[in-house]
């Protein structure tokens, strides 16, 4: 993202598949011209073998001859026989005489490479390079020169095969790579396009998605993931800012009120009460508040919980006998069924309370007096957690509803409560991976959650 | 009693100051978190209460840099957050106790006389007396005047606590943390309930009653 990085790289192209291509495409160049040198020069090694041995073998022949006419008879047998083409032939006595079908050769006693202009001169019958060596015999210089035709037409054939084979297969590989190169970048481009526009606000945006399973695909199908856990994010923020702007508008009204109310008065009994309800609504608005963070917390994976191994018959212990009599209070009976082995589960102690809290104070809330209120653990696998009472119930097509924030079913409006209650105990379920159901204990509401195993 | 408040907004910092000056303690006050470590450093205080969220050095680095000094001064942390984990943070950083915001006077003044003499478990004697009531922490019998009191556990852990910490105010979410491990509030005034039943057997029986409610901040079991 920083400015210098970006104009540092002016010279160097900036495309990562694009440079990568033609990197690819330059060291397979290196790799196919080293191939065909080496094999080249081992190939005229071999041909130029074959050449020293023609010109030994010729020189050998020559020497087998028993005497000075037998070998000039022989030398000039073979003059004529070959042609200029393939190899020239001259024998120089000491008084000068020449023979064969060159004249004027060089001497030179070892191997040695010679043009056709230094030997003969521009005649179109030679070829036009020459091996050469000169030996001494019969009172004279033998100088044979084989032509280097096979050498050079070698050279040609690999120039050819250069040229016909190589140059096109690297015009077609660079072609290839610089398109494959392209439709990479395409795709490169497309997820940058969405990462910029999310940026910019936009979190609907999304990479158009590849049915291929590669590693772009996997970026930006990761991407997308991640577009909709920020919408998500944002549209659980947004309902929170709602819900606190409606309902917490109301009770901070009310606190206006009653400091009006208390300016105003001038008993100092009446004010003393009027501070007491002051203090009240502020209570409950600080509770309200605080579950909606809590709840938008949970939700938004912002909390960390402490995961630990709790035992739910302890929970469940400590809970019941905090609110037992609470519910004796109300002439409600609350009792604990706990599991017969330790429930184990994988949680958060402090969430987990909470969660039987808002169960068993929904069930004291919302029960008449004389209501049964029980609270059932199973520790068989998976561990179950029941809060069943005898009360009136949630109607089967309000119960998805009942989950929401800040819902409140008609019937329960003027009873004391958030409405916050089993929003809390449905994200809690969530984050701990359990199951949450509101089913019907015929009569009453039957809570059941069911634990990962 | 010394004490320091470091918080940086002016209201809150005042209001803090204010209420343990009236109860007769001498208290300094600071806006920010370097003033703050200077003052806890260079001044020997009972306890600081401490503001998490600082202007410049916050309160957990703040914490953190006066225990790793090895100074042992009480601390208080106020925050508004206080989900548990939060909470888990600020002990584990070093602090005594941990209060959210908004607090009532009452709350954060019941927490520091609860620092100033938390006593070692050690010398904790095993049987606590008030007036005519005595409780036996290892036979866990309670008696008054000579009469026997049948609790239940959690009344007897309720009242023993009352004792322990005799004549100092415990708040109900001081007893909901010290009774349950309890660090949430609950909607209902559950803790109340509790404190009746334990007043039924305990005080209605007899002439005087020994747990003392005060308005608005909590209960207390006084020595006379």
């Amino acid at each position: 993202m920083s400015a210098s990085a970006r104009t540092t790289s002016g010279p160097r192209i900036r495309s990562t598949p694009l440079r990568l291509t033609g990197q690819l495409v330059g060291v397979f160049s290196l790799a196919m011209i080293g191939c065909f040198g080496a094999s080249y020069f081992v190939a005229r090694q071999t041909i130029e073998a074959g050449l020293r041995a023609e010109i030994v073998q010729t020189e050998t022949s020559l020497k087998d001859a028993v005497s000075q006419a037998d070998f000039e008879d022989r030398f000039t047998h073979l003059a004529e026989a070959t042609p200029r083409r393939v190899m020239l032939i001259e024998w120089r006595s000491e008084d000068g005489r020449p023979l064969g079908n060159a004249t004027g050769l060089p001497l030179s006693p070892t191997f040695s490479r010679s043009g056709e202009d230094a030997l003969t001169g521009n005649d179109p019958t030679a070829a036009d390079s020459y091996l050469l060596r000169s030996t001494p015999l019969w009172d004279g210089q033998l100088i044979l020169a084989r032509s280097r035709e096979p050498i050079v037409e070698l050279g040609e054939t690999f120039a050819a095969v250069v040229l016909v084979g190589l140059i096109p297969s690297l015009l077609l590989s660079a072609i290839l790579g610089i398109w494959v190169a392209r439709r990479m970048e395409d795709r490169i481009e497309a997820i940058r396009g969405t990462l910029s526009r999310m940026q910019r606000g936009d979190l609907s945006a999304r990479v158009p998605t590849h049915s291929r399973d590669d590693d772009l695909g996997r970026i930006a199908g990761a991407v997308n993931e991640m577009g909709d856990d920020l919408s998500a994010a944002m549209d659980s923020l947004r309902q929170v800012s709602t819900d606190i702007a409606h309902d917490l508008r109301m009770p901070i009204q009310r606190v206006q009120v009653l400091l009006d109310q208390i300016g105003e008065t001038g008993s100092s009994c009446d004010q003393e009460a009027l501070v007491a309800r002051a203090q009240a609504e502020t209570g409950r608005i600080t509770r309200t508040f605080r579950s909606m963070l809590q709840i938008a917390r949970i939700e938004g994976g912002g909390a960390a919980p402490l995961i630990e191994a709790v035992d739910l018959n302890d929970i469940a212990e400590t809970m019941v006998s905090v609110y037992e009599v609470a519910a004796e209070e109300t002439r409600q009976t609350l009792t604990l069924h706990p599991a017969s082995a330790p429930a184990i589960v994988n949680g958060d102690r402090s969430l987990l309370q909470q969660v039987l809290a808002n169960l068993i104070e929904n069930a004291i809330r919302h029960c008449p007096t004389g209501s049964q209120i029980s609270v059932a653990l199973d520790a068989s696998d998976p561990v179950v957690l029941t809060v069943a009472d005898t009360g009136p119930g949630i109607p089967e097509d309000e119960r998805e509803k009942v989950l929401r924030r800040l819902y409140r079913l008609e019937r329960s409006r003027t009873t004391e409560g958030s409405g916050l209650g089993l929003s809390l105990v449905a994200a809690a379920c969530n984050l701990h991976g359990a199951e949450l159901e509101l089913g019907d204990a015929v009569p009453g509401l039957k809570v059941t959650i069911r634990f990962p195993t | 009693m010394k004490l320091l408040v470091i918080e940086d907004d002016k209201a809150t910092n005042d209001y803090i100051a204010d209420g343990f000056r009236r109860e007769g303690h001498s208290v300094d006050q600071v806006m920010t978190g370097h003033e703050g470590l200077v003052q806890a450093t260079v001044g020997s205080y009972d306890v600081v209460i401490l503001d998490r969220m600082l202007p410049g050095l916050d309160g957990i680095a703040l914490l953190k840099t006066l225990r790793g000094a090895k100074n042992k001064t009480a601390v208080i942390l106020l925050t508004a957050v206080d989900f548990v984990d939060d909470r888990i943070e600020g002990l584990n950083a070093g602090a005594d106790d941990y209060l959210g915001k908004p607090f009532a006077f009452g709350e954060l003044s019941a927490r520091v006389a609860a620092l100033v003499r938390r006593p070692q478990m050690s010398d904790e004697p095993t049987v606590l007396r008030a007036r005519d009531l005595v409780l036996d922490r290892l036979s866990r019998k309670v008696t008054r005047a000579g009469q026997v009191i049948d609790l239940m556990p959690r009344e007897f852990a309720l009242l023993e606590l009352l004792l322990r910490r005799r004549g100092r105010v415990q708040t109900r979410t001081m007893l909901l943390e010290a009774v349950w491990d309890i660090h949430f509030d609950p909607q209902t005034n559950v803790v109340e309930t509790h404190i009746s039943r334990l007043r039924n057997k305990v005080d209605k029986p007899f002439d005087v009653p020994l747990i003392e409610t005060l308005r608005g901040s909590g209960y207390r079991i006084d020595t006379e």
